[in-house]
């Protein structure tokens, strides 16, 4: 029955109800603890700090240095940034898991194919 | 049916509750589905000019050292700014702050604007620098790149401009006292909507403008 | 052999809507999804005018009334695009609106507004679709590759790819009102695997289209753009690539060949175990297989491209094209296994769905041929592929739509169908089927090319009996319409449940009243628990109640169903 929580009309609603309350505790608190410090700000500025930290590493590394790690440096800072948006600002972690894997399937589909197309040699080389 | 169509001119306030619950996982799910499909369109977009720039990664480098990093670093950072104040807007609603709400959607709608503008100035300079839409139209140094570039990252300011309206939507909505912090749904799923364009924009950023 | 059970004496069917609802807006998911399958009904008619004109063409190995190779270009281009993407895509999408959420015990779709827009946008494509080819038609195949596309073709194509675009807003639409529905419209007594077949080949369709159309409309946008705003993405001479264009319609096409067939398992799935009277064999091997599909039809689709692609990237599509026909064919055999030792009635649905079994196991074999590297590179652009692929889009989808209509046309109307009628049907279809399609298989293998319209004159003979029975192929089609309409006025009296299947659109009225249940819905623990003495004393338990006077329409007065003769149905 577990996990029909989510699935049933008539049982959505508590379901809805009680995870707004994981989402609420720590949404509304007025500080946040990162790494065993309280901060003194809410979760969705402390991510807005982490997302400008990572935004301007990711400009000075770019002008700083050029070869292959850097864009591997840099294309994970991109996929850290995002998935900080997704999980926090768009309520993955507390939302129902099924989102998770609507976001999770298309991912997965467009990396094989681009994956495909990048190993492709281009132009006559077909 | 009559009787459907009855049904149908009520307002959503009027539902009883129970339905009203349903109704909020509906409407979520069915935002996540579309961005499903939105996630494989810019994908394609993106993907395009990936597997171009792998080919003339000179004429990248030579289209970065004209642009600088400037601009796009301050469209960067409005569009961050405009999701932080989304969150914050809905923050407020979840604690029926209705005027809170409409402070931080309100910023949200003006830095959006601002984007667009500053989009419309950087496509003006690519545009001096010969980079065009059209391929008869480009600058041999550019040939093949404007349409890559453009398509991607109009079709996000498309996003950006429907983003807008409906952030402007919304706060109409919340004015009329629509929303609650026990119905927030329709700000929610709109800002589901803009983080997305958000995420979508981190990535252009990055694989764009700086590797 | 066992026919249809006689409806009850002086059992009412409840009221129709009128007519007129049919022709506006409306949010009431059995209106519109009749309005999907009659629209999807009208192109399937234009459709096949045009195949009989492309028959017509191919009589002779001379341009016959083609004054140009170009006029019968866009034959075939309208043909394929007008069957795909205006007749089995929307029928479907149609099947399931007014099936599924009575499968699932619901009162409407989880959008009812959604999905009157996600209908009505049908309407303007399949306009601009039409109006296409008379401005100067599209010349290119519903596949559309450049350079012809862009090149070539008259503002046709550029119609041609707004309609596309504006079709497949419409099916992504729907696709996402379908998955919120199956997901959190179901009663709390249904669980994932008590949900009926359709209902999961409707969700494995939907996750398709959700995932698959952004490509094609990815990859239309970069066309459009080529053609009216002079970028040259798929220009070779200007740095562009064709193949680009091919990838990426595959990469959509090829699951797009799933959804017009998922659906139609699903049907079967249902049709067979019906009419068997006995469980599905394997219920969770097809709902999973399903799902399979699904996901692996995204990894096959360069095998359509066998021929443009450099050896070492063709196999793995080939293995994967191998791979996927393991779900079909644990689906092909659960449908036997639940045919074996059932009590088989052979009424018209279970011919079609006999039919689409034996003629989609050919189209599977040939499929397998063809995803075989040497003999594609031999077979491909030739009739064979031709053959191949219209049996499993004939022979698989429109002998399961065939099969839906006859099983579920009771339900929509409240009349039966002749059974008579619906034989000559099956069998006329049947034998003009194989013989239309069958010996494309031998004019490919023998060399001809798909899309010309002069041939060498040694094929001609067998294109002459392709053409003729095509003709009698077409005609076939009317005995169905004509049945229909017949059965809308003159039809028996269907009764609420005329299969006695446990399944819950069959647990109301026919047609159901608005909001489809009236009272609680309890469905049977078992959707396909056929046989059993517990579903015996449900359905007639259900029996009675929905023949109580009250639930009827004015005047009706049943006897109780308890001492209604069931004549020849066994459970
Ligand atoms: C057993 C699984 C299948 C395999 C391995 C398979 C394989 C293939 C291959 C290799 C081709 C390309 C032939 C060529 O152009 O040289 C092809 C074409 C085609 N197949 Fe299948 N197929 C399978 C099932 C299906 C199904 C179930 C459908 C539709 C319901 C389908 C519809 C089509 C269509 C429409 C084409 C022609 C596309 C065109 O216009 O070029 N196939 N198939
Ligand atoms: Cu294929």
């Amino acid at each position: 029955m577990s996990d029909h929580t989510h699935n049933h009309a008539p049982t959505t609603e508590t379901a809805h109800e009680t995870h707004h309350d994981d989402a609420h505790a720590e949404v509304m608190a007025e500080t946040t603890t990162l790494l065993g410090r309280t901060l003194p700000f809410p979760l969705y500025t402390v991510i807005f700090g982490i997302l400008g930290i990572l935004t301007v590493a990711e400009i000075v590394i770019a002008e700083l240095f050029s070869s292959w790690v850097k864009i591997v440096v840099l294309l994970a800072f991109a996929i850290a940034k995002a998935a900080l948006v997704v999980i926090y600002y768009m309520h993955l972690k507390t939302d129902s898991k099924i989102f998770t894997l609507v976001l999770l399937l298309p991912v997965f589909i467009v990396t094989i194919s681009l994956m495909f197309l990048l190993i492709v040699p281009y132009g006559s080389a077909y | 049916m009559s009787e459907i169509t009855l049904h149908e001119s009520k307002q959503p306030a009027l539902l009883p509750p129970k339905e009203e619950a349903i109704r909020n996982d509906n409407y979520k799910f069915a935002m996540w589905l579309y961005l499903a499909s939105e996630v494989v369109l810019f994908a394609i977009l993106i993907g395009g000019f990936v597997i171009w720039r792998v080919q003339n990664p000179e004429m990248v480098a030579r289209m970065h050292d004209s642009l600088g990093v400037g601009l796009v670093s301050v469209n960067t950072f409005l569009l961050l700014t405009s999701s932080w104040s989304m969150v914050m807007g809905m923050r407020e609603i979840m604690r029926d702050n209705v005027a809170g709400m409409q402070k931080w959607f309100a910023a949200t709608a003006v830095l959006g604007v601002i984007f667009m503008v500053l989009q419309y100035v950087e496509y003006s300079e690519l545009a001096h620098l010969g980079i065009t839409l059209d391929f008869a139209g480009s600058s041999t140094e550019f040939a093949g790149l404007g349409v890559r570039f453009y398509s991607a990252t109009f079709f996000h300011g498309i996003h950006v401009f429907v983003g807008v309206i409906w952030c402007l939507l919304v706060m109409r909505r919340a004015q009329q006292g629509a929303f609650s912090s026990k119905r927030y749904t329709g700000v929610e799923v709109f800002g589901l909507y803009w983080h997305f364009v958000d995420v979508v924009w981190i990535i252009i950023f990055t694989i764009f403008y700086l590797v | 052999m066992a026919s249809i059970s006689v409806p009850m004496p002086g059992a009412q069917s409840a009221p129709r809507p009128q007519l007129s609802e049919y022709l506006r807006w409306s949010v009431d998911h059995k209106i519109i999804g009749v309005q999907y399958m009659v629209t999807a009904l009208i192109f399937f008619i234009i459709g096949g005018g045009l195949a009989m004109l492309i028959r017509w063409e191919l009589l002779t190995p001379a341009l016959d009334f083609s004054t140009t190779g170009s006029t019968y270009n866009s034959l075939f281009t309208m043909h394929a695009t007008v069957m795909i993407f205006m007749w089995i895509i929307p029928f479907w999408a149609g099947l399931g609106n007014y099936v599924v959420p009575l499968q699932l015990g619901a009162k409407d779709m989880a959008f009812p507004w959604l999905n009157a827009f996600a209908f009505w946008l049908i309407v303007p494509a399949g306009v601009l679709m039409l109006m296409g080819y008379f401005v100067g038609p599209p010349e290119a195949g519903w596949t559309a590759y450049p350079p012809l596309s862009v090149l070539f073709s008259g503002d046709g194509q550029t119609l041609w790819i707004i309609s596309l675009h504006i079709l497949g807003v419409s099916s992504i639409l729907g696709a996402i009102n379908f998955i919120v529905t199956i997901k959190n419209m179901r009663p709390e007594s249904m669980g994932w695997f008590q949900m009926p077949l359709f209902a999961w080949a409707q969700l494995a369709t939907s996750l398709i289209q959700i995932l698959g159309i952004p490509f094609l409309a990815g990859g239309l946008t970069l066309l459009l753009l080529d053609r009216v705003a002079g970028t040259a993405f798929f220009d070779p001479a200007r740095g562009g690539d064709v193949l680009v264009w091919q990838n990426i319609f595959w990469f959509y096409s090829h699951p797009a060949v799933y959804v017009m067939v998922l659906p139609g398992m699903g049907v079967l799935s249902e049709v067979i175990s019906v009419h068997s009277r006995k469980p599905v064999f394997g219920y969770k091997m097809i709902a999973f297989s399903s799902m399979g599909i699904a996901l692996v039809g995204f990894t096959v689709w360069a095998h359509h491209m066998f021929t443009s692609l450099s050896p070492e990237l063709r196999i793995p599509f080939m293995i994967t094209s191998f791979i996927i026909a393991i779900p079909t064919g644990i689906k092909i055999f659960s449908w036997i296994g639940t045919m074996w030792g059932g009590k088989i009635r052979f009424n018209s649905a279970m011919l079609f769905s006999v039919g689409f079994l034996s003629q989609f196991v050919i189209g599977g074999i040939t499929g397998m041929m063809l995803g075989a590297i040497p003999v594609d590179i031999h077979m491909h652009d030739t009739y064979f592929v031709v053959s191949h692929f219209h049996f499993v889009l004939y022979g698989g989808s429109v002998f399961a739509i065939y099969a839906s209509i006859y099983h579920w046309f009771p339900k929509v109307t409240g009349r039966m169908m002749d059974e008579r009628l619906g034989k000559i049907h099956f069998w006329v279809t049947y034998l003009s089927f194989f013989f239309t399609f069958f010996p494309q298989h031998l004019v490919g293998m023998q060399g001809m090319p798909r899309r010309v319209a002069e041939y060498a004159p040694e094929f001609q003979t067998l294109n002459v009996i392709i053409s003729l029975s095509s003709f009698v192929l077409g005609i076939s089609t009317f005995i169905i319409l004509y049945n229909m309409v017949w059965a809308v006025y003159k039809g028996k009296v269907a009764g609420p449940n005329p299969w006695r299947a446990l399944t819950l659109e069959w647990q109301t009225s026919s047609p159901p009243p608005a909001y489809n249940f009236k009272g609680e819905v309890i469905p049977f623990e078992d959707p396909y628990g056929y046989g059993t003495e517990a579903s015996r004393v449900y359905l007639d338990e259900m029996e009675q109640r929905l023949t109580l006077p009250s639930l009827l329409g004015k005047g009706g007065t049943p006897p109780p169903a308890s001492t209604t003769p069931e004549p020849v149905v066994g459970d």
